[in-house]
Protein backbone atom coordinates (compact mmCIF):
# COMPACT_ATOMS: atom_id res chain seq x y z
CA UNK A 1 0.00 0.00 0.00
CA UNK A 2 1.58 3.62 -0.78
CA UNK A 3 -0.17 6.92 0.85
CA UNK A 4 -1.56 9.15 -1.93
CA UNK A 5 0.82 12.27 -1.24
CA UNK A 6 0.69 13.92 -4.91
CA UNK A 7 -0.19 17.17 -6.65
CA UNK A 8 -3.18 16.06 -8.08
CA UNK A 9 -4.71 13.53 -5.85
CA UNK A 10 -8.30 11.73 -6.19
CA UNK A 11 -10.69 12.27 -4.03
CA UNK A 12 -14.33 11.04 -3.20
CA UNK A 13 -16.95 12.64 -1.77
CA UNK A 14 -19.70 9.42 -2.07
CA UNK A 15 -23.09 10.34 -1.60
CA UNK A 16 -25.27 7.70 -0.07
CA UNK A 17 -28.58 7.85 0.14
CA UNK A 18 -31.82 8.40 -2.23
CA UNK A 19 -32.31 10.93 -4.21
CA UNK A 20 -29.02 11.51 -5.24
CA UNK A 21 -29.03 10.15 -8.72
CA UNK A 22 -27.08 12.17 -11.06
CA UNK A 23 -28.91 14.81 -13.50
CA UNK A 24 -27.78 12.15 -16.19
CA UNK A 25 -29.79 9.09 -16.56
CA UNK A 26 -27.02 6.28 -17.37
CA UNK A 27 -24.07 8.55 -17.71
CA UNK A 28 -21.62 10.18 -15.50
CA UNK A 29 -20.89 14.21 -16.29
CA UNK A 30 -17.03 15.30 -16.92
CA UNK A 31 -16.20 18.85 -15.98
CA UNK A 32 -12.58 19.88 -16.61
CA UNK A 33 -11.36 23.30 -16.67
CA UNK A 34 -8.56 23.68 -19.51
CA UNK A 35 -5.71 25.65 -20.29
CA UNK A 36 -4.62 26.52 -23.63
CA UNK A 37 -7.60 26.88 -25.06
CA UNK A 38 -7.26 29.87 -27.49
CA UNK A 39 -9.33 29.26 -30.62
CA UNK A 40 -12.20 27.23 -32.19
CA UNK A 41 -8.93 25.29 -33.91
CA UNK A 42 -7.99 24.25 -30.56
CA UNK A 43 -11.84 23.49 -28.75
CA UNK A 44 -12.87 21.73 -32.20
CA UNK A 45 -9.33 19.37 -31.86
CA UNK A 46 -10.19 18.75 -28.15
CA UNK A 47 -13.96 17.50 -28.70
CA UNK A 48 -11.79 15.36 -31.80
CA UNK A 49 -9.69 13.53 -29.11
CA UNK A 50 -12.61 13.14 -26.99
CA UNK A 51 -14.29 11.25 -29.65
CA UNK A 52 -12.03 8.48 -29.22
CA UNK A 53 -13.78 7.56 -26.32
CA UNK A 54 -16.77 5.57 -27.88
CA UNK A 55 -20.18 6.73 -26.35
CA UNK A 56 -18.81 10.72 -25.41
CA UNK A 57 -21.80 13.10 -25.97
CA UNK A 58 -23.29 16.24 -24.55
CA UNK A 59 -19.99 18.39 -25.49
CA UNK A 60 -19.58 21.34 -24.28
CA UNK A 61 -16.58 23.53 -24.92
CA UNK A 62 -16.21 27.49 -23.48
CA UNK A 63 -13.01 28.93 -25.29
CA UNK A 64 -13.47 32.31 -23.08
CA UNK A 65 -13.04 29.95 -19.74
CA UNK A 66 -11.79 26.73 -20.79
CA UNK A 67 -14.63 24.98 -19.58
CA UNK A 68 -15.10 22.11 -21.36
CA UNK A 69 -17.86 19.81 -20.26
CA UNK A 70 -19.25 15.97 -21.31
CA UNK A 71 -21.15 12.77 -20.52
CA UNK A 72 -20.40 9.26 -20.76
CA UNK A 73 -22.11 5.58 -20.12
CA UNK A 74 -21.57 5.25 -16.47
CA UNK A 75 -21.06 1.50 -17.38
CA UNK A 76 -17.61 2.22 -18.53
CA UNK A 77 -16.78 3.62 -15.52
CA UNK A 78 -14.19 6.66 -16.83
CA UNK A 79 -11.76 7.11 -14.84
CA UNK A 80 -10.00 10.86 -13.72
CA UNK A 81 -6.62 9.96 -14.48
CA UNK A 82 -8.08 8.30 -18.29
CA UNK A 83 -9.94 12.11 -18.35
CA UNK A 84 -6.70 14.00 -17.58
CA UNK A 85 -4.36 11.94 -20.07
CA UNK A 86 -6.70 13.29 -23.22
CA UNK A 87 -6.73 16.66 -22.17
CA UNK A 88 -2.72 16.27 -22.42
CA UNK A 89 -2.37 13.92 -25.31
CA UNK A 90 -4.59 16.62 -27.16
CA UNK A 91 -1.78 19.30 -26.05
CA UNK A 92 -3.45 20.94 -23.92
CA UNK A 93 -3.35 21.44 -19.94
CA UNK A 94 -5.76 19.84 -17.33
CA UNK A 95 -6.76 22.31 -14.05
CA UNK A 96 -9.20 21.14 -11.68
CA UNK A 97 -12.00 18.12 -12.81
CA UNK A 98 -14.92 16.48 -11.49
CA UNK A 99 -16.52 13.14 -12.13
CA UNK A 100 -20.13 13.69 -11.65
CA UNK A 101 -21.03 9.59 -11.55
CA UNK A 102 -24.90 8.83 -12.77
CA UNK A 103 -25.01 7.45 -9.19
CA UNK A 104 -24.32 10.64 -7.28
CA UNK A 105 -20.72 9.78 -6.54
CA UNK A 106 -18.36 12.76 -6.73
CA UNK A 107 -14.51 12.41 -8.04
CA UNK A 108 -12.42 15.58 -8.24
CA UNK A 109 -9.23 16.21 -8.75
CA UNK A 110 -7.44 18.64 -5.88
CA UNK A 111 -4.01 20.76 -4.65
CA UNK A 112 -1.76 19.33 -2.48
CA UNK A 113 -2.97 21.38 0.28
CA UNK A 114 -6.46 20.04 -0.11
CA UNK A 115 -6.01 16.56 -0.41
CA UNK A 116 -4.40 17.07 3.21
CA UNK A 117 -7.52 16.54 4.70
CA UNK A 118 -7.89 13.06 3.14
CA UNK A 119 -5.99 9.64 4.28
CA UNK A 120 -6.80 8.12 0.85
CA UNK A 121 -4.69 4.61 0.10
CA UNK A 122 -4.07 2.79 -3.47
CA UNK A 123 -3.81 -0.85 -3.51
CA UNK A 124 -3.99 -3.34 -6.13
CA UNK A 125 -5.40 -7.03 -5.85
CA UNK A 126 -5.96 -9.47 -8.23
CA UNK A 127 -9.17 -10.17 -9.56
CA UNK A 128 -9.97 -12.92 -12.35
CA UNK A 129 -12.06 -11.56 -15.62
CA UNK A 130 -11.64 -11.95 -19.52
CA UNK A 131 -13.56 -9.29 -21.13
CA UNK A 132 -14.77 -5.98 -21.32
CA UNK A 133 -17.82 -7.04 -19.76
CA UNK A 134 -16.11 -8.12 -17.01
CA UNK A 135 -14.15 -4.83 -16.99
CA UNK A 136 -17.03 -2.89 -16.16
CA UNK A 137 -18.92 -5.46 -13.88
CA UNK A 138 -15.62 -5.18 -11.51
CA UNK A 139 -15.46 -1.37 -11.88
CA UNK A 140 -18.72 -1.36 -11.35
CA UNK A 141 -19.08 -2.98 -8.69
CA UNK A 142 -16.25 -1.65 -6.26
CA UNK A 143 -17.13 2.26 -7.58
CA UNK A 144 -20.74 1.36 -5.76
CA UNK A 145 -19.17 0.86 -2.27
CA UNK A 146 -18.58 4.05 -0.36
CA UNK A 147 -15.19 5.10 0.20
CA UNK A 148 -13.89 4.39 -2.92
CA UNK A 149 -12.37 6.79 -5.21
CA UNK A 150 -11.27 5.00 -8.22
CA UNK A 151 -11.28 1.37 -9.40
CA UNK A 152 -9.33 0.13 -12.42
CA UNK A 153 -9.27 -3.33 -13.75
CA UNK A 154 -6.31 -4.57 -15.90
CA UNK A 155 -7.48 -7.05 -18.11
CA UNK A 156 -3.67 -8.68 -19.34
CA UNK A 157 -2.57 -8.18 -15.37
CA UNK A 158 -6.08 -9.37 -13.97
CA UNK A 159 -5.16 -6.46 -11.21
CA UNK A 160 -7.38 -3.99 -10.16
CA UNK A 161 -6.12 -0.88 -8.73
CA UNK A 162 -8.09 1.12 -6.21
CA UNK A 163 -7.95 4.23 -4.34
CA UNK A 164 -9.74 4.06 -1.03
CA UNK A 165 -10.19 5.30 2.09
CA UNK A 166 -9.32 2.35 4.40
CA UNK A 167 -11.62 3.70 7.60
CA UNK A 168 -14.19 3.26 5.69
CA UNK A 169 -13.72 0.54 3.17
CA UNK A 170 -11.41 -2.36 3.71
CA UNK A 171 -9.81 -4.68 0.64
CA UNK A 172 -11.50 -7.66 2.56
CA UNK A 173 -14.99 -5.90 2.09
CA UNK A 174 -13.80 -4.90 -1.54
CA UNK A 175 -12.91 -8.59 -2.39
CA UNK A 176 -16.48 -9.45 -0.68
CA UNK A 177 -18.26 -7.90 -3.31
CA UNK A 178 -16.73 -8.76 -6.21
CA UNK A 179 -17.20 -12.51 -5.45
CA UNK A 180 -20.78 -12.19 -4.70
CA UNK A 181 -20.68 -10.85 -8.44
CA UNK A 182 -18.83 -14.13 -9.54
CA UNK A 183 -15.02 -12.97 -9.99
CA UNK A 184 -12.47 -14.46 -7.75
CA UNK A 185 -10.48 -12.97 -6.00
CA UNK A 186 -6.68 -14.35 -5.29
CA UNK A 187 -6.80 -17.02 -2.25
CA UNK A 188 -11.19 -16.77 -2.86
CA UNK A 189 -13.21 -17.95 -5.12
CA UNK A 190 -16.78 -17.12 -6.09
CA UNK A 191 -19.54 -19.80 -5.17
CA UNK A 192 -20.46 -22.35 -8.27
CA UNK A 193 -23.91 -20.14 -8.24
CA UNK A 194 -22.37 -17.01 -8.86
CA UNK A 195 -19.67 -18.42 -11.11
CA UNK A 196 -22.57 -19.77 -13.70
CA UNK A 197 -24.49 -16.26 -13.70
CA UNK A 198 -21.72 -14.93 -15.34
CA UNK A 199 -22.71 -14.37 -19.05
CA UNK A 200 -21.01 -16.70 -21.29
CA UNK A 201 -18.78 -14.26 -22.74
CA UNK A 202 -17.37 -13.67 -19.10
CA UNK A 203 -16.66 -17.52 -18.06
CA UNK A 204 -12.66 -17.05 -17.68
CA UNK A 205 -10.23 -19.80 -16.45
CA UNK A 206 -10.48 -20.06 -13.07
CA UNK A 207 -7.20 -20.04 -11.01
CA UNK A 208 -6.33 -19.96 -7.24
CA UNK A 209 -3.66 -17.40 -6.96
CA UNK B 1 12.20 95.24 -59.81
CA UNK B 2 8.50 94.41 -60.14
CA UNK B 3 9.09 92.07 -62.52
CA UNK B 4 11.64 89.88 -60.37
CA UNK B 5 9.26 89.72 -57.77
CA UNK B 6 6.61 88.12 -60.30
CA UNK B 7 9.02 85.63 -61.20
CA UNK B 8 10.41 84.73 -57.65
CA UNK B 9 6.48 84.28 -56.85
CA UNK B 10 6.17 82.45 -60.10
CA UNK B 11 8.66 79.89 -58.74
CA UNK B 12 7.36 79.62 -55.27
CA UNK B 13 3.94 78.39 -56.38
CA UNK B 14 5.92 76.33 -58.64
CA UNK B 15 7.89 74.90 -56.21
CA UNK B 16 4.94 74.19 -53.88
CA UNK B 17 2.50 72.63 -56.50
CA UNK B 18 5.66 69.97 -57.59
CA UNK B 19 5.86 69.53 -53.50
CA UNK B 20 1.87 68.57 -53.03
CA UNK B 21 1.90 66.60 -56.50
CA UNK B 22 5.21 64.73 -54.28
CA UNK B 23 2.75 64.03 -51.17
CA UNK B 24 -0.38 62.83 -53.23
CA UNK B 25 2.09 60.47 -55.34
CA UNK B 26 3.16 59.40 -51.81
CA UNK B 27 -0.15 58.70 -50.50
CA UNK B 28 -1.00 54.66 -50.58
CA UNK B 29 -4.71 54.29 -50.15
CA UNK B 30 -5.68 52.53 -46.87
CA UNK B 31 -8.64 50.01 -45.89
CA UNK B 32 -10.93 52.14 -43.51
CA UNK B 33 -13.74 50.85 -41.23
CA UNK B 34 -17.13 50.93 -43.34
CA UNK B 35 -19.67 49.16 -41.38
CA UNK B 36 -20.23 45.85 -39.21
CA UNK B 37 -23.02 43.11 -40.45
CA UNK B 38 -24.69 41.43 -37.31
CA UNK B 39 -25.46 37.69 -38.69
CA UNK B 40 -27.81 36.07 -35.99
CA UNK B 41 -26.91 33.24 -34.45
CA UNK B 42 -23.77 32.02 -36.12
CA UNK B 43 -20.42 32.13 -35.14
CA UNK B 44 -18.53 32.23 -38.50
CA UNK B 45 -14.94 30.19 -39.07
CA UNK B 46 -14.66 30.30 -42.77
CA UNK B 47 -16.01 32.75 -45.52
CA UNK B 48 -16.45 32.86 -49.33
CA UNK B 49 -18.44 34.70 -51.81
CA UNK B 50 -21.45 32.94 -53.76
CA UNK B 51 -22.62 36.01 -56.58
CA UNK B 52 -23.86 38.51 -54.44
CA UNK B 53 -24.23 36.84 -50.72
CA UNK B 54 -21.69 35.10 -49.13
CA UNK B 55 -21.23 31.63 -47.57
CA UNK B 56 -20.66 31.08 -43.98
CA UNK B 57 -18.94 28.19 -41.88
CA UNK B 58 -20.63 28.07 -38.89
CA UNK B 59 -18.23 25.71 -36.30
CA UNK B 60 -20.00 26.09 -33.24
CA UNK B 61 -23.46 24.46 -35.08
CA UNK B 62 -22.14 22.34 -37.25
CA UNK B 63 -24.02 23.98 -40.53
CA UNK B 64 -22.91 26.00 -43.47
CA UNK B 65 -25.14 29.29 -44.16
CA UNK B 66 -25.47 31.93 -47.09
CA UNK B 67 -26.22 35.71 -46.10
CA UNK B 68 -26.68 38.31 -47.75
CA UNK B 69 -24.96 41.55 -47.62
CA UNK B 70 -27.35 42.85 -44.73
CA UNK B 71 -26.80 39.36 -42.47
CA UNK B 72 -29.60 37.98 -43.50
CA UNK B 73 -29.41 34.48 -43.47
CA UNK B 74 -31.32 32.91 -47.20
CA UNK B 75 -30.26 29.32 -47.11
CA UNK B 76 -29.02 27.12 -44.33
CA UNK B 77 -27.25 23.83 -44.82
CA UNK B 78 -26.86 21.02 -41.67
CA UNK B 79 -25.15 18.27 -41.03
CA UNK B 80 -21.43 18.76 -40.84
CA UNK B 81 -18.60 17.94 -38.49
CA UNK B 82 -17.18 21.51 -37.13
CA UNK B 83 -17.45 22.95 -40.36
CA UNK B 84 -13.91 25.23 -41.20
CA UNK B 85 -12.79 27.13 -44.29
CA UNK B 86 -14.58 26.70 -46.82
CA UNK B 87 -13.85 27.87 -50.69
CA UNK B 88 -16.29 27.85 -53.60
CA UNK B 89 -14.60 27.49 -57.00
CA UNK B 90 -14.11 25.77 -60.30
CA UNK B 91 -11.83 22.70 -60.41
CA UNK B 92 -11.42 20.92 -63.59
CA UNK B 93 -14.93 22.93 -65.09
CA UNK B 94 -17.17 22.03 -62.38
CA UNK B 95 -17.94 24.94 -59.70
CA UNK B 96 -18.19 23.12 -56.08
CA UNK B 97 -18.51 24.45 -52.57
CA UNK B 98 -15.37 22.40 -50.44
CA UNK B 99 -16.13 22.38 -46.99
CA UNK B 100 -13.53 20.88 -44.51
CA UNK B 101 -15.29 18.52 -41.64
CA UNK B 102 -12.66 19.22 -38.80
CA UNK B 103 -14.15 16.52 -36.80
CA UNK B 104 -14.95 14.10 -39.51
CA UNK B 105 -11.27 14.35 -41.20
CA UNK B 106 -12.78 14.86 -44.73
CA UNK B 107 -13.94 17.23 -47.13
CA UNK B 108 -17.24 17.55 -48.43
CA UNK B 109 -17.81 19.03 -51.55
CA UNK B 110 -20.95 20.36 -52.81
CA UNK B 111 -22.59 20.37 -56.69
CA UNK B 112 -25.94 22.62 -56.05
CA UNK B 113 -27.79 20.60 -53.51
CA UNK B 114 -25.71 17.13 -54.60
CA UNK B 115 -23.15 16.75 -51.51
CA UNK B 116 -20.35 13.73 -51.53
CA UNK B 117 -16.78 13.86 -50.14
CA UNK B 118 -13.72 14.37 -52.12
CA UNK B 119 -11.67 10.95 -52.89
CA UNK B 120 -8.03 11.63 -51.32
CA UNK B 121 -6.03 8.29 -51.21
CA UNK B 122 -4.89 9.37 -47.77
CA UNK B 123 -5.80 10.30 -44.47
CA UNK B 124 -6.89 13.83 -42.80
CA UNK B 125 -6.77 14.57 -39.11
CA UNK B 126 -8.68 17.41 -38.82
CA UNK B 127 -8.67 19.13 -42.02
CA UNK B 128 -8.90 23.11 -41.74
CA UNK B 129 -9.09 24.26 -44.45
CA UNK B 130 -9.67 23.65 -48.68
CA UNK B 131 -9.03 26.01 -51.52
CA UNK B 132 -10.03 25.61 -55.20
CA UNK B 133 -8.55 26.84 -58.14
CA UNK B 134 -8.79 25.62 -61.72
CA UNK B 135 -6.41 22.59 -61.60
CA UNK B 136 -5.69 22.30 -57.84
CA UNK B 137 -7.48 21.55 -54.47
CA UNK B 138 -5.23 22.37 -51.26
CA UNK B 139 -6.14 21.22 -48.07
CA UNK B 140 -4.71 22.37 -44.83
CA UNK B 141 -3.66 19.31 -42.34
CA UNK B 142 -4.31 20.97 -38.97
CA UNK B 143 -2.82 17.96 -37.16
CA UNK B 144 -0.83 16.33 -39.40
CA UNK B 145 1.18 19.49 -39.76
CA UNK B 146 0.52 19.57 -43.78
CA UNK B 147 -0.59 20.67 -47.16
CA UNK B 148 -2.04 18.29 -49.21
CA UNK B 149 -2.40 19.31 -52.83
CA UNK B 150 -4.76 17.23 -55.13
CA UNK B 151 -5.24 17.62 -59.16
CA UNK B 152 -7.53 16.06 -61.73
CA UNK B 153 -4.92 12.72 -61.75
CA UNK B 154 -2.23 12.84 -58.51
CA UNK B 155 -2.35 13.92 -54.48
CA UNK B 156 0.87 15.03 -53.23
CA UNK B 157 1.84 16.70 -49.89
CA UNK B 158 4.24 18.81 -47.96
CA UNK B 159 5.90 20.08 -45.03
CA UNK B 160 6.45 18.71 -41.61
CA UNK B 161 5.80 19.95 -37.70
CA UNK B 162 7.87 22.84 -36.94
CA UNK B 163 9.67 26.07 -36.91
CA UNK B 164 11.52 26.22 -39.98
CA UNK B 165 10.94 27.67 -43.53
CA UNK B 166 8.83 25.41 -45.12
CA UNK B 167 7.17 22.96 -41.59
CA UNK B 168 4.37 24.18 -39.93
CA UNK B 169 2.76 24.67 -36.06
CA UNK B 170 -1.07 23.93 -37.13
CA UNK B 171 -1.67 25.26 -40.26
CA UNK B 172 -5.74 26.83 -40.11
CA UNK B 173 -6.03 28.42 -43.53
CA UNK B 174 -4.68 27.79 -47.67
CA UNK B 175 -5.56 29.56 -50.71
CA UNK B 176 -4.30 28.91 -54.26
CA UNK B 177 -3.48 32.42 -55.92
CA UNK B 178 -1.93 32.34 -59.29
CA UNK B 179 -0.34 28.85 -58.70
CA UNK B 180 1.24 29.83 -55.31
CA UNK B 181 -0.17 28.52 -51.76
CA UNK B 182 -0.60 30.40 -49.05
CA UNK B 183 -0.78 29.13 -45.87
CA UNK B 184 -1.98 30.47 -42.39
CA UNK B 185 0.30 28.89 -40.10
CA UNK B 186 -1.83 29.53 -37.09
CA UNK B 187 0.89 29.02 -34.44
CA UNK B 188 4.20 29.83 -36.02
CA UNK B 189 2.23 33.00 -35.88
CA UNK B 190 3.39 33.91 -39.65
CA UNK B 191 2.46 33.36 -43.26
CA UNK B 192 4.14 31.17 -45.66
CA UNK B 193 3.95 31.32 -49.59
CA UNK B 194 4.71 27.97 -51.73
CA UNK B 195 4.89 26.66 -55.17
CA UNK B 196 2.06 24.30 -56.19
CA UNK B 197 4.56 21.31 -54.99
CA UNK B 198 5.64 22.53 -51.56
CA UNK B 199 8.78 24.45 -52.36
CA UNK B 200 8.81 27.52 -50.25
CA UNK B 201 9.04 30.87 -51.44
CA UNK B 202 8.37 32.90 -48.48
CA UNK B 203 7.58 33.82 -45.32
CA UNK B 204 5.79 36.41 -43.70
CA UNK B 205 4.34 38.37 -40.47
CA UNK B 206 6.62 36.39 -38.31
CA UNK B 207 8.17 40.03 -36.76
CA UNK B 208 4.98 41.60 -36.03
CA UNK B 209 3.65 39.74 -32.89
CA UNK B 210 0.90 37.69 -33.75
CA UNK B 211 -0.80 35.65 -31.69
CA UNK B 212 -2.78 32.53 -33.84
CA UNK B 213 -2.60 33.33 -37.79
CA UNK B 214 -6.15 31.69 -38.50
CA UNK B 215 -6.95 33.07 -41.81
CA UNK B 216 -5.18 34.51 -44.83
CA UNK B 217 -6.47 36.06 -47.87
CA UNK B 218 -4.19 36.73 -51.00
CA UNK B 219 -5.53 39.16 -53.48
CA UNK B 220 -4.22 41.26 -56.72
CA UNK B 221 -2.85 43.01 -54.75
CA UNK B 222 -2.17 42.25 -51.32
CA UNK B 223 -2.13 39.75 -48.44
CA UNK B 224 -4.35 39.79 -45.22
CA UNK B 225 -3.84 37.98 -42.35
CA UNK B 226 -5.75 37.50 -39.19
CA UNK B 227 -4.51 37.91 -35.58
CA UNK B 228 -7.13 36.22 -33.66
CA UNK B 229 -6.09 36.45 -30.16
CA UNK B 230 -4.86 40.24 -30.79
CA UNK B 231 -8.41 41.19 -32.59
CA UNK B 232 -6.53 42.76 -35.64
CA UNK B 233 -5.90 41.75 -39.03
CA UNK B 234 -2.77 42.34 -40.73
CA UNK B 235 -2.10 43.74 -44.33
CA UNK B 236 0.67 43.59 -46.61
CA UNK B 237 2.19 43.99 -49.49
CA UNK B 238 2.69 42.11 -52.51
CA UNK B 239 6.81 41.63 -51.70
CA UNK B 240 5.45 40.87 -47.85
CA UNK B 241 5.52 44.53 -46.25
CA UNK B 242 3.18 45.33 -43.55
CA UNK B 243 0.95 48.20 -44.66
CA UNK B 244 -1.58 48.37 -42.22
CA UNK B 245 -3.11 46.21 -39.09
CA UNK B 246 -7.03 46.79 -39.05
CA UNK B 247 -8.56 46.41 -35.45
CA UNK B 248 -11.42 48.70 -35.72
CA UNK B 249 -14.48 46.82 -34.34
CA UNK B 250 -12.46 43.34 -34.96
CA UNK B 251 -13.25 40.88 -32.07
CA UNK B 252 -11.42 37.10 -32.54
CA UNK B 253 -10.98 36.94 -36.39
CA UNK B 254 -10.76 33.88 -38.25
CA UNK B 255 -10.68 34.57 -41.83
CA UNK B 256 -11.10 37.50 -43.91
CA UNK B 257 -11.92 38.14 -47.97
CA UNK B 258 -11.18 40.76 -49.85
CA UNK B 259 -13.12 41.69 -53.02
CA UNK B 260 -11.83 43.57 -55.95
CA UNK B 261 -9.24 44.79 -53.82
CA UNK B 262 -11.90 47.46 -52.83
CA UNK B 263 -13.92 45.72 -50.31
CA UNK B 264 -12.68 43.50 -47.33
CA UNK B 265 -14.86 41.46 -45.13
CA UNK B 266 -13.47 39.70 -41.74
CA UNK B 267 -15.36 36.84 -39.54
CA UNK B 268 -15.77 37.92 -35.96
CA UNK B 269 -16.06 34.76 -34.72
CA UNK B 270 -17.11 35.41 -31.28
CA UNK B 271 -19.72 38.03 -31.73
CA UNK B 272 -21.70 36.45 -35.20
CA UNK B 273 -20.56 39.57 -36.91
CA UNK B 274 -18.82 40.68 -40.42
CA UNK B 275 -16.77 43.35 -40.14
CA UNK B 276 -16.63 45.30 -43.99
CA UNK B 277 -13.86 47.87 -44.67
CA UNK B 278 -13.42 49.92 -47.93
CA UNK B 279 -10.72 51.21 -49.90
CA UNK B 280 -9.80 54.62 -49.36
CA UNK B 281 -10.78 56.60 -52.75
Amino acid sequence: MKKINKYICLIILLLSGAGLQAQNDGRDLVEVQVDGLGCPFCAYGLEKKFKEFKGIDDIAIDIETGDFSFTYPTEKTISMKAVLEQVSKAGYTPNEAKITRANGAVVTTKTVEESKTIDMEEISFYVNGTCGMCKSRIEKTLLGLDGLAIAEWNKEKKEVTVFHDPKKLSVDQMQESLLAVGHDTGDEMATEKAYKNLPPCCKYKREVK
Amino acid sequence: MKYVAFLMALMLLGCKETQEQSVAKDVVPEWEYSRTITVEGVNPIGITTYGNSFILSDGDHNRIVYVDTTGAILREIDGFERPMHIDYGAFTDQKYLLIPEYGKDSVAQMYGKQKNYLELNDSLDAPAAAAVSKDHIAIADFYNNRILVKSKDSLWSFGVEGKSDGAFYYPTDVQIFDDQIFVADAYNHRGQVFDLYGKHLATFAENDSLNAATGIYKSEGQIALTDFENDRVMIYSNDFQKKQALSENVHRPTDVLIIGDSLLYITNYRNGELVEYRMQE
